[in-house]
């Protein structure tokens, strides 16, 4: 039998993973609520946005939360030049859906591996943003890093669902998303909302990856499994809809963690992709539905 | 005409091909300020693709005159800043979004540039001339009727304030009392001073509120004349034909 602070514990770090998940897959959504593609790059803006910041911090110059701003618009122009040089070409050529995710993939695999040739193979981390002891109740052990975790999420979350159910610029970029020739009959700048949707799902790319570094690490490597759980969690949520994949995000960062608590750390992927079977059967659509589709 | 003596819409030679296949060959066709000008025509004949050429949404060879400007060479969302709007084939309503949200983003290229009251005038123009509109504000475009979807479809293209308004095939899937509805909201708005184009396969209908029509067979001009001279539904039907 386990003891509830050693549950609340787990509950904790659930959530606070579950947040960084919940950012890489809202990163999905606003990518697929821009164009209609799945773009599984998205990984890699986690992980670029953890070396950006590493790498500036490193150099003893600027101060960490300057460093974080740095990586975030340094990833965010990524991300623009990934829709402008790869994505807008092949949306030109009426590229097929599937051909477009693989394009994805391949943009994943150029930018990891050349990240593994600039600063190799280790691992890098950085100090938390609020260096000091844990917060501690009763048994349940409150890291810092953590607060600011879920408290950012918590805060990105409510921007985006605001910026899309009440700014004209959030339902401009719905209209791409859904028609992107209706959208230029209306005067929408189709081309211009792409860059910028790209640039914001780096951005949140980038700044999971800056949140999570100091709890754990970043490497080349982390793109790919952030990238395959951001996608379920926004499967989970309702590809497309932003509080969904934040919620999705929420369900699997706690599925793994209590995978890890009742069975081990190796059956963590089992029961995710379990949960996700279920919900392709059960609930396609995900709990919360798109939001650019009918 | 516009007030230099030169046609609204002026097009010459306009041609556009899909692939291989070419679609419009060069063909030109003139629309003065305050008419309404229907494009008729047997299914594949190009009405379609004449509509889509104006509005920029494929590849053409020719000239396109908007306003006495040469626009052929501009994207489509110029073309839209210039004046000119299309409800296209199928009305192209954004089905996810509410009908208030569809009717937002007509506006979209006006925020920022005009005051805000003329915006909400726009609002009020759309729901005066279509109050079932005002009825459905939060509701999902998607799940309207096909007649209210036409009716949001020439609304949200109201709120860009066009000069001229094309329109292609309004009464696609339309009951006729639904089409005759549609129609006369199009002869009241001209009556205001609004220039349109207008694609139509239900000729009897469009013929009456429309002062000139050309004929397309085949991807070319083949007729060009007033309404009040087509001298019956045979004449008509012969054009279609080519007989």
């Amino acid at each position: 039998m386990y003891d509830m602070s050693t549950i609340l514990q787990f509950l904790v770090n659930g959530i606070g993973i579950g947040c960084i998940y919940g950012l890489v897959a809202i990163g999905f959504a606003v990518i697929f609520n821009a164009s209609g593609i799945v773009n599984f790059a998205q990984g890699v803006f986690v992980m670029l946005g953890g070396i950006f910041t590493y790498v500036t911090f490193k150099t003893g110059y600027f101060p960490l939360w300057l460093c974080a701003v740095i990586s975030v618009m340094a990833t965010a122009a990524i991300g623009a030049i990934f829709q402008i040089l790869i994505v807008r070409p092949l949306l030109k050529k009426r590229t097929a859906l599937f051909m477009m995710i693989l394009a994805t993939l391949a943009v994943a695999v150029i930018l990891e591996n050349a990240v593994l040739h600039l600063v190799g193979d280790r691992s890098f981390s950085f100090p938390p943003f609020s260096p000091g002891p844990p917060f501690k109740w009763g048994g349940v052990v409150l890291d810092r890093q953590m607060i600011w975790i879920v408290t950012s999420t918590v805060v990105l979350v409510g921007l985006l669902v605001a910026l899309y159910r009440y700014t004209l610029v959030g339902k401009a970029m719905k209209a791409c998303a859904i028609n992107p020739q209706v959208a230029s009959i209306l005067s929408i700048p189709v081309q211009k909302m792409l860059v910028y949707s790209f640039a914001l799902s780096a951005a949140l790319g980038a700044v999971a990856g800056i949140l999570i570094t100091p709890t754990q690490y970043t490497a080349y490597h982390i793109a790919v499994p952030f990238s395959v759980t951001g996608f379920v969690a926004a499967l989970i949520g309702g590809l497309g809809n932003p509080f969904g994949a934040f919620v999705g995000g929420l369900i699997v960062g706690l599925l793994q963690s209590y995978s890890v608590l009742f069975f081990s750390a190796g059956y963590k992927e089992v029961v995710t992709f379990s949960v996700l079977l279920l919900f392709l059967f059960v609930r396609p659509g995900g709990l919360f539905g798109s939001l650019v589709e009918d | 005409m516009t007030a230099d003596g030169k046609a609204l819409l002026r097009i010459e030679g306009l041609s556009a091909s899909y692939g291989q296949n070419d679609a419009l060959e060069p063909s030109s066709l003139h629309v003065d300020l305050g008419e309404i000008v229907v494009v008729l025509g047997p299914n594949g004949a190009g009405k379609s693709t004449l509509m889509r050429a104006i509005m920029g949404l494929i590849a053409t060879r020719g000239r396109i005159y908007f306003k006495g400007e040469e626009i052929s060479q501009r994207p489509t969302r110029q073309r839209a800043s210039a004046g000119v709007t299309l409800v296209p084939e199928g009305r192209g309503i954004l089905g996810p979004l509410t009908v208030m949200e569809n009717l937002e983003l007509g506006a979209y290229g006006r925020y920022g540039r005009v005051p805000k009251h003329e915006i909400r005038r726009s609002f009020d123009k759309v729901f005066g001339l279509f109050p079932r509109l005002a009825e459905r504000k939060a509701q999902k475009a998607g799940l309207m009727s096909g007649g209210e979807q036409q009716m949001l479809a020439v609304g949200r293209a109201l709120m860009s304030d066009p000069s001229l308004l094309l329109l292609d095939e309004p009464s696609l899937g339309l009951a006729p009392r639904v089409t005759q509805e549609i129609l006369q909201s199009l002869a009241a708005l001209n009556k205001e001073g609004l220039t349109i184009l207008l694609v139509e396969q239900k000729a009897p209908l469009a013929l009456e509120i429309a002062g000139r029509a050309y004929v397309l067979r085949s991807g070319r001009v083949v007729a060009a004349m007033h309404t009040a001279d087509i001298a019956g539904p045979e004449a008509l039907a012969a054009l279609y034909l080519g007989a």
